[in-house]
């Protein structure tokens, strides 16, 4: 089945969340979902730098080197990064403030290094902006889901705004970090429990194909590992996916 | 074979960064005006509490302007008015206030911006002098008074010095010659003038019999200072005037001064058995060929009343006339709690003691005899010894003066002295 344009959208979005299902860019997922202002502050900022930097450096894929490349994505990242930055700095003051240094460290995010190595680097520019928008989407979309659980249930508010009827319920420690990371177990576990049924993950993103440690790692687990995935009654791989 | 080098990653590599650089620098272009802008917003904000009036706030580079460390930033605005932020110590740690200066040199306002002093009192000090309406509106360097509040004084002394450094600094900028130097600062120069010495550390001369026509006396190995009126006259330890300028008679009294020190002699005194008192001891006993006795003391205040482990006893030195009145008296080391009872070692807080006899000092716990100090009662503040809001140290020295006195009744009598 040939891979279709929607399908690298969505599949960031559920079925490769890069949060929930990858496990990547736990930092910001935990420091900025407090309240859902900044959640959703931290989401679009990552979501515009996602896309920004995977088009570049799509359209830069065969002209980088491969002995440069992760230097080369660095730079471009860091310099979207930073336009983010002075962009909010000088029009969303009060955004920029909320953000702090996490604004700064969505240089160095998994999600976005991870896939411009993973998928911008092997696919057109087309496909490499629709799986930043779908991957953003997916990093937004847990933000908030964390960030409504931890602002409803631990402050007692929905996007600053008090809600009186939680007063007296609130949990205080859940806006706290052993609150942040309780969310985050349970609400990967819901996920783990959606997505099982529809294959789980496609493993093939962990294979030492796809892997950037792959020249330095016992290349011997991985394939195990592989093995084991295929041999499950369950385990599906998506058709079309670049190996 | 040797492997050719590849220049193609280099390139590529310093291609992007330039490409990355050029594309920031347009963005800088358009966000670095909107940036500046809306910081000079908020600075001016802050300045336009202390300076109402004032427009277009500029900081003022301070380096090679022989301002005082105290001042960290200076503003100026188009008015002439200017706005500084100036740090001091309080009674407790520390105050950093901003005052707003009028191009006539007055102050229009003040604000604290960090303070670290004892609640109760910035609650006191605060309110009566911030602001635009406070006790320092107006005040010039030429018409310049502290405001100082009771029970709280050294907060307020704190300020009104935080306040005359932003008057100075005014002045200096705008071309005055202002003296910037502390009032120890001062001391120690004009000591040093008058013998002749430079870098030399005087200490204040532990009184110990009455000196006609001089102030104080100030001394080091190389001599000392005499203060008679607003003069300094200095004595080597030949015995010789160094201070030229000094008058005739000033160097007449000074000499007499030298000579009548020189002439005192000290003899122990054994400590008489029986004397001892609670929460007093006398450590050790001299006396003066001139009758006047010289005691070590051991105060026992806050610390000791709560049983805290490591304990040190308010150490007082205390010289009694042979008529039965306090010639001077130093807090020589104490361990009383910070921003409370540790105003018994200022030398405004000695003063109380000086001239006075056994009558005149109350010890609080006698005013009050269902108190002892038991409850948070701070002392009398017209009590002779008393520190505000720290009743313990109050009685702690109040007893260990007392006791001095009982033992110098006790030692005159056995000699047929007064009582």
């Amino acid at each position: 089945m040939k891979n279709s344009k929607l399908m690298i959208l969505l599949r960031g979005i559920i079925m490769e969340n890069p949060v929930l299902i990858l496990v990547l860019g736990t930092c910001p997922t935990l420091a900025t979902t407090n309240s859902l202002v900044s959640a959703f502050s931290m989401g679009i900022a990552a979501t515009l730098v996602l896309i920004c930097s995977n088009a570049v450096i799509s359209a830069l894929r065969n002209i980088i080197p491969e002995t440069v490349r992760i230097p080369c994505y660095i730079v471009v990242i860091a310099g979207f990064v930073t336009v983010v930055q002075m962009l909010l700095q000088a029009y969303l003051p009060d955004i920029y403030k909320m953000l702090g240094v996490y604004l700064a460290l969505i240089v160095v995010n998994c999600i976005i290094l991870g896939r411009a190595e993973m998928f911008a680097r092997k696919n057109g520019v087309v496909d490499s902006i629709l799986d930043g928008v779908g991957m953003g989407l997916g990093f937004l979309l847990a933000l908030l889901v964390m960030a409504l659980i931890r602002e409803v249930f631990g402050a007692g508010a929905f996007f600053g705004i008090e809600l009186p009827f939680m007063e007296q319920i609130k949990i205080p420690a859940l806006t706290q970090a052993p609150g942040g990371f309780l969310v985050f177990g349970l609400v990967i576990a819901v996920m783990n429990k959606l997505t099982e049924k529809r294959g789980g993950v496609k493993r093939k993103s962990f294979s030492c194909e796809g892997c950037p440690s792959a020249h330095i790692c016992n290349k011997t687990s991985c394939s195990e590992m592989e093995e084991t995935i295929q041999d499950a009654p369950e385990a599906k791989t998506m058709e079309g996916e670049d190996a | 074979m040797t492997k050719k080098f590849d220049l193609k990653p280099t390139i590529v590599l310093s291609a992007i960064c330039v490409v990355i650089v050029a594309l920031l620098a347009v963005v800088n272009m358009f966000t670095a005006p909107v940036i500046e802008a809306a910081q000079n917003a908020a600075a001016n904000e802050a300045l336009l509490v202390v300076l109402p009036e004032g427009k277009n706030f500029k900081e003022v580079d301070l380096t090679g302007k022989n301002l005082p460390a105290n001042v960290d930033k200076a503003y100026t605005e188009d008015g002439g008015g200017y706005v500084f932020r100036v740090t001091v110590t309080g009674k407790s740690a520390g105050l950093m206030i901003m005052f707003g200066i009028d191009k006539n040199g007055a102050i229009v306002g003040t604000k604290v911006i960090a303070d670290e002093e004892t609640d109760t009192y910035d609650v006191k000090v605060f309110p009566l002098v911030e602001g635009t309406d406070g006790g320092y509106k107006g005040m010039t360097l030429e018409s310049f008074e502290p405001v100082l509040v009771g029970g709280a004084t050294l907060t307020s002394k704190a300020y009104g010095e935080a306040a005359k450094i932003a008057l100075g600094a005014f002045a200096a900028l705008n071309g005055g010659e202002v003296d910037f130097r502390s009032p120890e600062q001062i001391l120690q120069d004009n000591c040093n003038a008058a013998l002749g010495t430079e870098g030399v550390t005087f200490t204040q001369w532990f009184t110990v019999t009455a000196i006609s026509g001089v102030d104080k006396v100030y001394e080091a190995t190389e001599g000392r200072v005499f203060v008679i009126g607003e003069n300094f006259v200095g004595v080597n330890a030949n015995g010789d005037v160094t201070t030229t300028e000094a008058s005739e008679a000033d160097k007449t009294t000074a000499l007499n001064a030298n000579a009548k020190i020189q002439s005192i002699t000290l003899t122990d005194v054994t400590i008489p058995a029986g004397t001892s008192k609670e929460k007093a001891e006398v450590v050790s006993i001299k006396k003066t060929n001139e009758d006047a006795y010289i005691f070590e003391l051991l105060g026992f205040g806050y610390q000791y009343t709560f049983d805290y482990g490591d304990y040190t006893p308010i150490s007082i030195k205390l010289a009694i006339d042979a008529q039965g009145k306090i010639l001077d008296v130093l807090t020589v080391s104490h361990n009383e709690s910070k921003g409370y009872g540790d105003a018994c070692a200022q030398e405004e807080y000695y003063e109380q003691y000086l001239g006075k006899g056994d009558s005149d000092i109350v010890e609080s716990a006698d005013k009050y005899p269902h108190n002892h100090g038991d409850d948070l009662i701070a002392s009398d503040s017209t009590d002779v010894g008393a520190i505000s809001s720290a009743t313990y140290t109050t009685l702690g020295y109040q007893r260990a003066v007392k006791l001095a006195f009982s033992v110098f009744e006790v030692l005159t009598a056995d000699e047929g002295g007064n009582a």
